[in-house]
């Protein structure tokens, strides 16, 4: 499976492009970390890769098809999406949410058979979550909210996943167990595409990376290169200092540690 | 974990036989308890609707048998009785689901558990159709009902229609459509709509009080249509907008999620949402105007269902709801027949708000999860 | 900062020990100390400029209130921003006053020239020539001059008109800052219902019916019909059912709400009991229209649901309503600061001394006795104390100081103006009809044009 985005332009009306010229190119197994501040244009890429909305240029091919003409039914068989938080109405259980997605292959007037319901047990075992079942979607933490939306996503069977912002509001251990499952996934074989405000992240799974910067060219790649002090300096107009750990074992890791200044100071000094 | 899940399965499928089971028991009673006399056993009743049974099918292949249907009929007592019976709460019997359908199909599209067809401003609509109606052709109202069907068919679409349209072109402004608008909306094209239907009221009693009579009559349930044509009509509607929605039975419960998640699943939600308000609006206009307005039962049952239920797969929901619609419908109908007030029988809806509000209260007071 | 282009700096890690001894990153020492020293000796002589800029402003200003001359782009909005309010509340300062001389003109056009026109005259000579008398008999009453005494009836009139528009557009400017939720007014939260509901109580089990009651057209003649005990005990009933209304109706969403007031709960629980007391309403209507077609019990409940003043009301009457009504609006300007507190939240208004349980409850209270008084004497007249509170908020602003005078004389203007239309069209005794239709459509047009929900607070 490969998934090509060639000279993308995405926006939402034409001539106004909020993201320009991307190039990427992902394959099984690779995770892709998006970064960029808020209001870049990151949902809107999103969004036209999820066939949502429609590149004002370019084109995004699966397998060397243009996804610009299919439709949701067929696009649905390929890309699952995770958004970012969601609290629905009605106490729906754990496991009726995640049978949720297979209506992809059901059909549009049927109902989920054995073979549904035999793929939903799996992967609500192998995620670890079983200790949920029978609770209300509505009556469960927010980790474990977050969990149960990315077994309904998996429930789809896709070849590319999509998560938008999966570890905002959550507590640091949730964001671990959620940085966890993110990188089995690549384990499944499945291309993982994934937003944050945290550009850590990017570096500790070791993810191909994007930086959206408002009015320059995006910019793609691994996440050792791309994750620079200059380009975070860029990203998000901040000093952000990578420095590089290496471990007694000699495996090394990247971190990011801001800078921290004195705003008032800096405000005053602006004054002048 | 398997006998877990068989588990529930059984139990499920016990619940909906009780509920079913409690359905088909009102029937029966519906059947054989109608008037302040005392109602005929159920033997009887059973007994007079074979031989019906008999004579029509007769008469639809022409048999023999036809020519001794008068003997027949005077052997049973209460013939016609038991046969107009059964007319009636069958006809009641499927205007309460159906009802209560569209309240359930309306709450998961919107996401919303007070939402109902009503918000779209549609009982406003049949009521001001019945009162124009009545108004435009005073002498033969009773008589005509295509034209009747007509007229409430096009008012209730006028202000559905008002109520999509200002609430979209509200939430053009926000670039997406809200429900919120379209509550507003729907609330003050209903308030308007009542009052305006007072007027038609009043001004129709200074014309002639015979007519009001007739108008309230149709209006509040009283008097229920059991000739062939309009049975014909309703249940040709009835099936023509119950059949898509419990077709989409799996499928609606996709409304529950935001648009963007429910397309990455191959749905489409815009789609799904016209045809459950279509089904569920045309539902309900039939409803109506077979049966009168029937209050807060769309609105107030389904989230009561919900509350008993565990989870809320709209399946389930649907099925209950239905259930739980026509048992409601019927047993109204059934006690109000036998309240005698100044001479006349009760009408329906006010009772059948009567018995629903205070369950309604109890469900959305007790319940646990915070909505939306 | 030291060289960025580079990716990383390598470093040996080493687990943080607690208390004392982290693990420093520490980058070459003499390059960085160099950078820091240096940037901190800029800072320190930026620091001394700015203070010396200070102390030389501060003399020259010393004894003038100006604004910050050397002001960055911040400074310059915040100005423009001032100057927008200040001269937003200048412009609702002005509109107040427009609003006050509408008043006053819109009432004496009314009182000298609006005229029933019957269908079969219907055309404008006719109109001209009626209104030419009429505005002569105005006049000389005016004047004094003449004895004409059929047109005090008419000021009359106009006087309960303006009373009941403008109480009725305070009540929903104080039900919308109570419950904070746009659709709440005494219509829609069940106050009319609850009075209406007291009116058709009445009318069962209190009115006896003689031979010689006649069917009456409008609420004035009923009125006279009956006693003066029976009118007491009518008033009475009523202003029970709009109590009893709002007690239920707050009761019920409290319970709904598991203790505290949800403002959709309210609203849908308010129209579900209108809904209710109307069918109940059409229900007796029945009956009564069954059984005798000629009782006067049912124009008693008519004309409450349908709403409508007529030309002849009695000076004691006036006062009786003005009696009630003037303190209520009185009082309700006087809670204004208190009314302004509470529309920011329970939990600010408490912070800020206001205690939340009385102010409530006396706004909730005088605006029910408000509503009641309205209805006995006038009937059911809906919607404007939905839109006029809206409209003045566009105007005046949300302050209640400045809302409440602003939707009084909105509200007058406005009722004023629908009652001459309702002359025209020959609809007088049915106001609630023509303040629907009018109501909706505006209600309807504001709300498309404000941009719907987001902007409805």
């Amino acid at each position: 499976m490969k998934l090509e985005i060639n000279s993308l332009a995405c926006g939402y009306e034409k001539g106004k492009p909020l993201v320009r010229d991307v190039s990427l190119t992902l394959v099984n197994g690779d995770i892709c970390c998006i970064l960029g501040r808020n209001g870049v244009g990151k949902s809107t890429m999103f969004k036209t890769i999820l066939g949502l909305l429609k590149p004002l240029s370019g084109k995004v091919m699966i397998d060397g098809e243009d996804t610009s003409g299919w439709n949701p039914e067929k696009l649905a068989g390929s890309v699952a999406y995770v958004a970012q938080s969601h609290t629905p109405p009605f106490p729906y259980l754990v496991e009726e949410m995640v049978m949720m997605s297979r209506m992809s292959h059901i059909g549009v007037f049927g109902k989920p058979g054995k073979k549904d319901e035999e793929i939903v047990d799996s992967l609500i075992n192998e995620l670890g979550i079983d200790y949920l079942r029978g609770k209300p979607y509505t009556e469960v933490s927010g980790g474990e909210r977050q969990m149960v939306m990315i077994a309904r996503a998996l429930a789809q069977e896709p070849k590319i996943l999509v998560l938008d912002e999966p570890t905002a509001n959550l507590d640091y251990g949730n964001k671990v167990v959620v940085l966890d499952t993110l990188k089995s996934m690549a384990g499944r074989g499945i291309c993982t595409i994934f937003t944050t405000h945290d550009p850590e992240q990017a570096l500790l799974l070791d993810a191909k990376t994007a930086v959206i910067i408002p009015g320059e060219e995006v910019i793609f790649g691994d996440s050792s290169k791309v994750v620079t002090e200059k380009n975070l300096k860029k990203a998000y107009k901040a000093d952000i200092r990578v420095v590089e750990i290496v471990d007694d074992t000699g495996h090394p890791t990247r971190v990011c540690i801001p800078m921290l200044h004195d705003r008032d100071e800096a405000v005053r000094s602006r004054r002048m | 974990m398997r006998t877990d899940k068989k588990k529930r399965r059984d139990a499920d499928r016990k619940i909906y036989i009780i509920f079913a089971a409690a359905l088909a028991a009102m029937f029966i009673i519906s059947l054989c308890f109608r008037t302040a006399e005392p109602g005929f056993i159920p033997a009887q009743a059973a007994a007079n609707l074979w031989s019906a049974l008999k004579i029509g099918l007769a008469e639809l292949f022409n048999r023999p048998l036809a020519l001794d249907k008068f003997d027949i009929i005077e052997k049973h007592e209460f013939y016609y009785e038991s046969v107009s019976r059964l007319k009636e709460s069958l006809v009641t019997c499927i205007a309460g689901m159906a009802v209560c359908a569209g309240g359930a199909a309306f709450q998961t599209m919107f996401r919303n558990p007070l939402a109902s067809p009503n918000i779209l401003g549609i009982s406003t609509g049949v009521n001001l159709g019945t009162a124009m109606f009545i108004m435009l052709f005073p002498t033969t109202a009773m008589g005509m009902l295509t034209r009747r069907y007509i007229y409430c068919y096009a008012c209730a679409a006028v202000m559905v229609g008002i109520t999509i349209l200002s609430g979209r072109l509200a939430g053009r402004r926000l670039g997406r459509f809200s429900v919120q608008d379209m509550l507003v909306v729907g609330a003050i094209v209903s308030q308007f709509g009542n009052v305006l239907a007072m007027y038609f009221q009043f001004k129709i009693e200074e014309a002639d009080s015979t007519l009001l009579t007739s108008y309230q009559e149709l209006s509040m349930g009283i008097y229920v249509m059991t000739d062939l044509k309009s049975i014909l009509i309703f249940l040709i509607s009835m099936a023509a907008s119950i059949l898509p929605l419990y077709m989409l039975r799996y499928r609606m419960n996709a409304s529950v999620l935001d648009d963007p998640e429910a397309r990455s699943m191959g749905v489409r939600p815009d789609m799904l949402r016209t045809a459950g308000m279509v089904c569920g609006a045309v539902m309900s206009v039939t409803a109506l105007v077979e049966c009168g307005d029937m209050g807060i039962m769309s609105m107030a049952v389904p989230p009561v269902v919900r509350y008993l239920m565990k989870g809320a797969d709209f399946r389930k929901v649907l099925y209950i709801s239905m259930c739980v619609g026509g048992t409601i419908m019927l047993f109204a109908r059934s006690v109000c027949s036998m309240i005698y007030v100044a001479g006349m029988a009760l009408p329906i809806n006010f009772a059948v708000s009567l018995i629903v509000l205070p369950l309604f209260v109890a469900a959305l007071s007790k319940t646990r999860s915070v909505y939306a | 900062m030291s060289d960025s282009d580079k990716g990383s700096r390598k470093i040996k890690m080493r687990p943080a020990s607690p208390g004392g001894g982290n693990s420093r990153i520490r980058p070459r020492k003499s390059e960085n100390r160099q950078a820091v020293r240096k940037a901190g000796r800029e800072q320190k002589k930026a620091l001394k400029a700015a203070e010396t800029k200070d102390k030389e402003r501060r003399r020259k200003d010393s004894g003038r209130i100006t604004m910050r001359s050397s002001s960055s782009a911040a400074d310059v909005e915040a100005l423009k921003a001032q100057k927008a309010v200040t001269r937003k509340f200048k412009r609702g300062n002005k509109a107040m006053v427009i609003l006050a001389v509408a008043l006053i003109l819109v009432f004496l056009f009314s009182s000298a020239f609006f005229v029933t026109l019957s269908r079969e005259h219907f055309y404008l000579s006719y109109a001209l020539e009626l209104s030419r008398t009429q505005a002569m008999r105005f006049f000389n009453f005016i004047t004094g001059a003449g004895a004409e005494g059929g047109i005090q009836f008419i000021t009359y009139r106009n006087i309960m008109i303006v009373m009941a528009g403008a109480c009725l557009a305070a009540s929903g400017a104080v039900y919308q800052g109570t419950f904070r939720n746009v659709l709440a007014s005494p219509s829609t939260l069940g106050v009319m219902s609850g009075g209406s509901l007291g009116n058709i109580l009445y009318a069962l089990f209190f009115v006896t019916i003689t031979t010689g009651t006649v069917r009456s057209s409008n609420l004035a003649s009923v009125f006279e019909q009956q006693n003066a005990v029976m009118r007491n005990l009518q008033s009475f009933m009523v202003l029970a059912g709009c109590f009893g209304a709002v007690v239920l109706v707050v009761g019920i969403t409290l319970l709904l709400g598991r203790g505290r007031i949800r403002s959709d709960y309210l609203i849908l629980t308010g129209i579900i009991f209108s809904s209710l007391i109307g069918t109940f309403s059409s229900m007796v209507q029945y009956y009564l229209i069954e059984k005798n077609s000629d009782d006067p019990r049912i124009d008693i409940i008519r004309n409450l649901t349908m709403g409508g003043f007529v030309n002849s009301y009695k000076l004691d009457q006036v006062l009786i309503m003005a009696a009630f009504l003037v303190p209520c609006g009185a009082i309700l300007i006087m809670m204004s600061g208190r009314l302004d507190a509470l529309a920011l939240g329970d939990e600010q208004a408490r912070t800020m001394g206001v205690n939340v349980r009385l102010a409530k409850t006396a706004a909730i209270g005088v605006n029910t006795v408000m509503t009641a008084v309205i209805i006995a004497f006038c009937g059911q007249i809906g919607f404007i104390g939905f839109i006029i509170p809206l409209a003045a908020r566009r105007i005046v602003g949300p302050g209640f100081r400045r809302l409440l005078p602003a939707s009084m004389l909105l509200g007058a203007v406005v009722l004023l103006v629908i009652y001459d239309a309702a002359v025209f069209t020959n609809m007088t005794g049915y106001l609630n009809v023509l303040t629907s239709g009018i109501g909706s459509l505006v209600m309807i047009a504001a709300y498309i044009k404000g941009g719907g929900a987001a902007r409805a607070d």
